[in-house]
């Protein structure tokens, strides 16, 4: 009896364990980037059904799934009310990018695949999971439960690393290692990536540190001729489906040639390298996504979601939501980077160094990152935190210990188009580029190994560089004010013609849209910025420029007929640098007054970092004159009425940056999401209208 | 011509809802002899071209600067001025106004032919040796032709690019010693003098196909 109850609670506990399981469990904790879709709360904004109503849904994103449009998504086997995950991970000097899909029905799922994968390659059945290969890249697998997506993309180092004169470089059917002078250089070969692959065909647990995976490096140390040598004796492996030509070299030509030109015996060689350079970076590509497969359905994963710093930033009731970890997509696009295009430079340049195994790795800043994006009744909202530790964590708290001057927030009039203000502290940011330029330097493998001299340099440049005088100059308080877009009287030549068609060069005038704006800095040393100011005086004649001291302020015309802006005006006062072309901001900066500025932007201003605004019914109303051809005076009048303020702030919270990005919705939508389509949905419309009637109209 | 044009229009490109005018005119003798001028009038779009001058690079696109341009020319001339029966071939630019003016007298508008011919073969594309001009001296009918679709070319620009083309046109003005006795394009106008003929069209229609340039003009 008991041994029933047992069973029944497994059962029971299993069967809920299928339906709840979370992707997240999937996703390793050394990912450097996360997506999270959150299939429940998108389909409480927006129901597929509702989605797949979109006529230009239905004519591009079922086009690109290759998806009769007649068929439901609903219908793709996909469950778009769980969520679907997207991750980026390095592994074996292989970059993936994954995608993981929650299937309702997989038999729907293998008819949307059947499409796409090419008819020679037939699904194949592993443990626990099937896959089909849809591409040399691109790999799908699948059980009952959910889907996995792969793109792989290995940056094979030797890809590039053709030996003009050594035929021994064409070496296909064993390890081998290719020798000049300098350097030993181990090759990849599809044997040795085989190989591997029969090492790691039990699932393996996917855990940090990230150096266990096996990449190429470590191949690298252990290559040496002697190991080469020792290799060349193994029978070649040929896998199933990577067939390899072999390519024998040419006995005579064995040994290190020098052939100033290029034969087609020669052209042949270079082919096949090439040939099964690709043909490796192929097996590579198959033998990362299989082991990510394998660990995905089979394996034990120390999940990301698990980490304080994932739990910390990214929160599971926003909508979408993507995490980051500055650190290890810094060292993949180097990483990347060093592998691939810089390969042949490394090999041929700086000698034994491998600048992949140094490759800078985002110097220890140890900064993750999140967006979490909300799609709300009336507005998209987009929070974004950034968590630090180390040294890091103490800079962002030095750099953002800093407030706008009030009297710089003046300068916003109440009806401006848009502004930015940033808050940052000078002196701090001078002082972390000294830490900074060490930990990069001595991050540079060949320059690693001099960091005792590097460290002196820095320190010396330290010492010379006075960071507090520099904060003294420029304190780290800006901002820039789009006032508005005034018309202003603009003079073209045309032509007219009598009635003989005889031509006359005539001067017309037209209204151009001229911007009014002002930029503004704070400064503790005004002497210094007027001796600045003051120096196009001395050389404004010889340069034929219009550059006048006009008594508290300077003035710079240009010519009205041929440019945009009539004058800048440069005023250094009470503590303030300002360049505006406003005449009226001038004054207001002389008698050290300002705008009336309404208490939510002082607010957002002074209480923030960075603050950020625009007015968008403003900015569209005052391109008007600018948009007055049929379809952009439509689409223009259509975000007027439906798109609202744009607003970001950022500021340092409970030791992270965090940062809210608004964009409001007007208009008649049941929420922001579904404003999106509303909006792709009408935009499409006025298009497709204006080319109906034109078509019409030629005909 | 149309090397000249190429960064003249890479100017206009560069900046958003910029408008160039092409204005073709020639002047035919009775003996088939004459002058031609092409003008490609930017002025309107002078201000933001006076901006984007100042810049390295816009939209991706890298900007020709003035002597870049001048360079250009002075490479059409060079290669205009050894096709046989054009003299006098003088290209003016006027950066105040952005007007470029190309002038030059013919013997016979095959020469002409043979001129665009030259031009259009420095492009990468593979042209047939095609008329744009033709005029027989028997039967007094003059025809302007147009072999050069660019209508593809179109589709492959960006939207931005495009975007340029949405208000140039394209003027042409053929004047005759004697009168004109009747046009197939029903576009083009007769002058009160009845001796010459002007054809204004958007760039728009004739990229798109939808009007054409082509002209034949009998004369009295």
């Amino acid at each position: 009896m008991n041994k029933i109850i047992v069973l029944l609670v497994a059962a029971v506990f299993s069967l809920q364990y299928s339906f709840s399981q979370n992707l997240l469990e999937k996703i390793p904790d050394n990912a450097a980037m996360v997506i999270k879709y959150s299939g429940e709360n998108f389909s409480k904004n927006l129901t597929v059904k509702k989605m797949e109503s979109y006529p230009f849904v239905k004519e591009n994103l079922f086009k690109i799934l290759q998806v009769d449009s007649l068929t439901s998504l609903e219908n793709t086997g996909v469950n778009f009310e769980k969520d679907i995950y997207q991750y980026l991970q390095y592994s074996d000097s292989t970059l993936c990018f994954v995608s993981l899909i929650p299937l309702k029905d997989t038999s729907l799922f293998l008819k949307l695949l059947e499409a796409r994968h090419p008819a020679e390659l037939k699904p194949e059945k592993k443990n626990g999971f099937s896959f089909v290969t849809l591409a040399d890249n691109n790999y799908v697998g699948w059980n009952n439960e959910y889907a996995m997506l792969i793109y792989s993309h290995y940056s094979n180092p030797n890809r590039y690393n053709y030996n003009y004169y050594s035929d021994t470089t064409v070496a296909v059917d064993t390890a081998f290692t290719m020798v000049d002078s300098a350097v030993n250089i181990p090759v990849d070969t599809i044997a040795s990536i085989i190989e591997e692959d029969k090492v790691t065909e039990e699932p393996k647990n996917a855990t940090s540190p990230k150096s266990k995976g096996k990449g190429i490096n470590k191949k690298k140390t252990s290559g040496s001729k002697k190991n080469a040598q020792k290799e060349t004796k193994k029978p070649p492996v040929v896998d199933e489906e990577v067939v390899i030509e072999e390519v024998k070299p040419d006995e005579e030509e064995s040994t290190t040639t020098f052939t100033p030109y290029f034969d087609s015996a020669q052209q042949a060689k270079q082919e096949a390298w090439y040939k099964e350079q690709d043909k490796i970076t192929a097996a590579r590509q198959k033998k990362v996504s299989i082991d990510l497969l394998n660990t995905s359905y089979t394996g034990t994963t120390h999940s990301i979601g698990e980490t304080e710093t994932y739990k910390k930033i990214i929160d599971p009731a926003a909508h979408m939501s993507g995490w980051f970890n500055y650190e290890d997509v810094m060292k993949q696009y180097w990483g990347f980077l060093y592998s691939g295009i810089f390969s042949g430079m490394r090999y041929r340049s700086l000698g034994s160094y491998s600048l992949m195994d140094n490759a800078p790795s985002g110097n220890g800043i140890g900064l993750h990152s999140s967006m979490n994006v909300y799609f709300e009744k009336n507005k998209m909202r987009i929070d974004q935190k950034t968590i630090s530790s180390g040294d890091m964590q103490g800079f962002e708290k030095d750099l953002y210990k800093s407030k706008q001057n009030k009297s710089i927030a003046k300068l916003v009039n109440p009806d401006n188009i848009g502004y930015f203000s940033a808050s940052i502290n000078t002196e701090a940011m001078a002082k972390f580029y000294y830490k900074w330029l060490k930990s990069y330097l001595g991050s540079q493998s060949y320059i690693g190994k001099y960091a005792d001299l590097v460290n002196l340099y820095v320190d010396l440049l330290e010492i010379v560089i006075d960071e507090k005088a520099i904060a003294e100059l420029m304190p780290g308080n800006y901002l820039f004010v789009l006032h508005g877009l005034k018309m202003k009287n603009v003079s073209y030549t045309d032509f007219t013609y009598d009635e003989n068609f005889k031509s006359t060069e005539v001067t017309k005038t037209k209204q151009e849209l001229s911007p009014d704006f002002t930029f503004a800095m704070e400064t503790k040393n005004e002497a210094f910025m007027n001796r600045i100011a003051n120096i196009p005086l001395k050389y404004a004649e010889d340069a034929k420029y219009n550059y006048k001291d006009k008594g508290g302020y300077f003035e710079l015309v240009f010519d009205s007929g041929k440019n945009v802006l009539d004058k800048i005006y440069f005023v250094v006062k009470e503590g303030k640098v300002v360049v505006t072309t406003s005449k009226e901001v001038v004054d207001m900066v002389l008698q050290n007054s300002g705008y009336e500025v309404d208490g939510v932007t002082r607010k957002s201003i002074l209480k923030n970092n960075y603050s950020f605004k625009i007015n968008t019914k403003r900015l569209i109303q005052q391109l008007g004159p600018e948009l007055n051809s049929g379809t952009s005076k439509q689409i223009s009048n259509y975000l007027m009425e439906n798109v609202g303020d744009l607003i970001m702030e950022s500021s340092l919270k409970n030791g992270m940056i965090q940062g809210t990005t608004t964009m409001a919705i007007n208009g008649n939508h049941a929420n922001s999401f579904e404003f999106f389509f509303n909006m792709m949905d009408a935009i499409n419309n006025i298009i497709k209208k204006d080319k109906e009637e034109s078509e019409q109209k030629f005909n | 011509m149309r090397k000249l044009l190429i960064p003249a229009l890479l100017l206009c490109m560069l900046s958003l809802q910029s408008c160039f005018d092409v204005i073709e005119q020639i002047v035919l003798k009775n003996d088939g002899t004459g002058s031609l001028q092409v003008v490609l009038n930017m002025s309107r779009s002078k201000t933001r071209l006076n901006s984007v001058m100042k810049m390295k690079t816009v939209n991706g696109h890298k900007v020709p600067s003035q002597q870049e341009i001048r360079k250009e020319a002075a490479s059409l001339e060079n290669d205009i001025k050894s096709v046989p029966g054009i003299s006098n071939f003088a290209i003016a630019i006027d950066f105040e106004n952005f007007i470029a003016k190309l002038n030059c007298d013919f013997k016979s508008l095959n020469n002409v032919n043979e001129g665009i011919y030259k031009i259009a073969a420095t492009s990468k594309k593979q042209i047939s040796r095609e008329k744009s001009f033709d005029f027989d001296p028997v039967s007094k009918l003059f025809s302007r032709l147009n072999k050069f679709f660019v209508k593809d070319d179109y589709e492959k620009l960006s939207a931005a690019d495009k975007e340029i083309f949405a208000t140039a046109s394209y003027t042409s003005i053929f004047r005759f010693e004697t009168t004109v006795d009747k046009v197939s394009n029903n576009a083009s106008r007769i002058s009160s003098d009845k001796k010459a003929v002007m054809l204004k069209l958007p760039a728009l229609d004739i990229i798109t196909n939808k009007q054409s340039i082509e002209n034949k003009i009998q004369l009295k």
